[in-house]
């Protein structure tokens, strides 16, 4: 008795270990996100694209309002979860979330593990002058260049554009700016998002970005599993939101560069 | 004044989770350490063999990555997924969570696997004389276990157990691998927005909570001081 209850015991736990439960398949995104009746997107707080509203205490920003969309059209609810960015892939692939939309740069070592969406939005470095300058593209490497300490657009500076003449500052790329301002520097290189959110508009109404002028492209795309089905629906989705004008009102609301040739 | 509240209340609400998570650890890994230190201590070589080879993955590998296995594998080797706790009361749903789940399965198991030695040894450690006396009151096998030498272990394992057990507490913080909004976690999201000490505040939760865990133990032992093994 005593060793068949011993056997009993190790066969149970060879079982548990072994997790040997019935396997199912989930490449059918479309029809298991349907069935559980949620679209379930991964994000962290990123403003503008993902972030917590003071007031409300509900999810918003750019990437937010666009996923609670694409789960309306679908018909399913959507729950915005946070997650460690570190783990996003493996968070989409174990199917704990069914997206990755949180201005995630797509770029190609990504691309090996998981499948993106047609490019929505994008970060550059541009080039922000005052309004009555004549800088052009080809005079900002011999000009006087404002930075932020450690950023992407001190890289550009130095790589991309080998300026020599660089103002360092440590506070940030609104310091960047008030160098600019301040006639103390010619040119600042600053990232588009942050520019278009504050160049032209109160204190910074005398400076203009320099058409033109952008580097360092990277490209924000939705992260969905590889071979999922789910990207045909979003693409369209994002194609038709930006045809109806959607997506450029959210880009004006939350000030984000969008990227209008993948979309168009 | 309103942000050090805000601030408290905050890492409070992840105080509750680590406790929750402390105590049904406790609740769940000290029945199965026992059932795990007999099969060790079994005669029967597969089932003792199979326990120590358990014991030794669950002892050898991190905790961290425990936890991690538990929560992705089952999803990345198409097995299953954890499913969503669904009562429709909000707090529940969100402080049992499905990743607060499964760090639960990860801390019992893992937890349960230490106890298992620690319990062996107390055990173990009871003289064959006690057994012997109980054969001679005409006690089985059973009732030998429970009412003479389960209560003299339990004094014995209190030091070492302790030791496991505050331990335990402070591990509750690995949990936010895998985001399980615990003390830590709560604490490090302030950092974002350039605060650091409510990490530091983080740190005081845990010590008052060991503090007390300490004063909760020294009494148990000198309840348990008549036995004179």
């Amino acid at each position: 008795m005593k060793k068949i209850i011993s056997l009993l015991m190790a066969i149970l736990m060879i079982a548990t270990l072994s997790l040997t439960l019935t396997s199912c398949s989930y490449k059918d995104d479309v029809r298991s996100v349907k069935e559980a009746g949620k679209l379930v997107v991964g994000v962290t707080i990123y403003k503008p694209m993902d972030y917590i509203d003071d007031e409300t205490g509900e999810w918003t920003g750019f990437d937010a309002e666009l996923a609670k969309m694409f789960a309306k059209e679908l018909g399913v609810n959507c729950q915005l979860v946070i997650i460690d960015w570190n783990n996003k892939v493996a968070e989409l692939n174990s199917k704990q979330i069914d997206l990755i939309w949180n201005g995630m740069t797509a770029d190609e070592k990504l691309g090996k593990q998981i499948d993106f969406s047609v490019s929505y939005a994008k970060n550059a470095q541009v080039a922000v002058v005052k309004k009555n300058s004549t800088l052009t593209k080809d005079g900002i490497k011999n000009a006087t260049v404002a930075v932020e300490n450690g950023s992407a657009g001190e890289t550009v500076a130095r790589t991309d554009i080998g300026a020599t003449k660089l103002v360092e500052r440590s506070d940030g790329q609104v310091g960047a700016l008030s160098e600019v301002l301040a006639g103390t520097a010619d040119v600042a290189i600053i990232d588009i998002t942050m520019a278009q959110s504050v160049v032209g508009k109160e204190d910074y109404s005398d400076l203009m970005i320099l058409e033109g002028v952008s580097y360092g492209d990277e490209i924000f795309a939705v992260g969905l599993r590889k071979d999922s089905n789910l990207k045909a629906k979003l693409d369209a989705f994002l194609k038709a939101k930006y045809a109806d004008g959607t997506i450029t009102d959210l880009a004006a609301k939350y000030e984000v560069g969008i990227n209008e040739d993948a979309l168009k | 004044m309103e942000n050090f509240l805000n601030v408290l209340t905050e890492l409070s609400g992840g105080f509750v989770t680590s406790v929750l998570l402390f105590f049904f650890t406790l609740l769940l890994s000290l029945p199965l350490g026992l059932i795990i230190s007999f099969c060790t201590m079994s005669k029967f070589k597969p089932l003792s063999a199979l326990s120590k080879i358990v014991v030794w993955v669950l002892r050898g590998t991190p905790l961290m990555l425990q936890v991690f296995a538990i929560f992705y594998l089952p999803g990345l080797l198409n097995l299953f997924v954890w499913p969503q706790m669904n009562t429709g009361w909000e707090w529940f749903d969100t402080t049992f969570s499905t990743r607060f789940i499964a760090a639960l399965a990860a801390f019992a198991i893992n937890y349960a696997a230490y106890f298992s030695e620690i319990f062996r040894g107390g055990i173990q450690s009871i003289s064959q004389g006690q057994y012997e006396a109980g054969q001679v009151l005409g006690m089985t096998k059973s009732e030998i276990f429970f009412k003479i030498i389960l209560l003299q272990v339990v004094k014995r394992i209190i030091p070492p157990m302790s030791n496991e057990i505050i331990t335990l507490i402070k591990d509750t913080s690995l949990a936010n691998t895998i985001v399980v909004c615990e003390l830590i976690f709560e604490a490090k999201e302030f950092m974002l927005e350039g605060l650091i000490w409510p990490l530091f505040a983080a740190g005081a939760f845990y010590l008052i909570f060991v503090g007390v865990l300490t004063v909760l133990f020294n009494k148990a032992e000198k309840k348990l001081d008549y036995f004179k093994a």
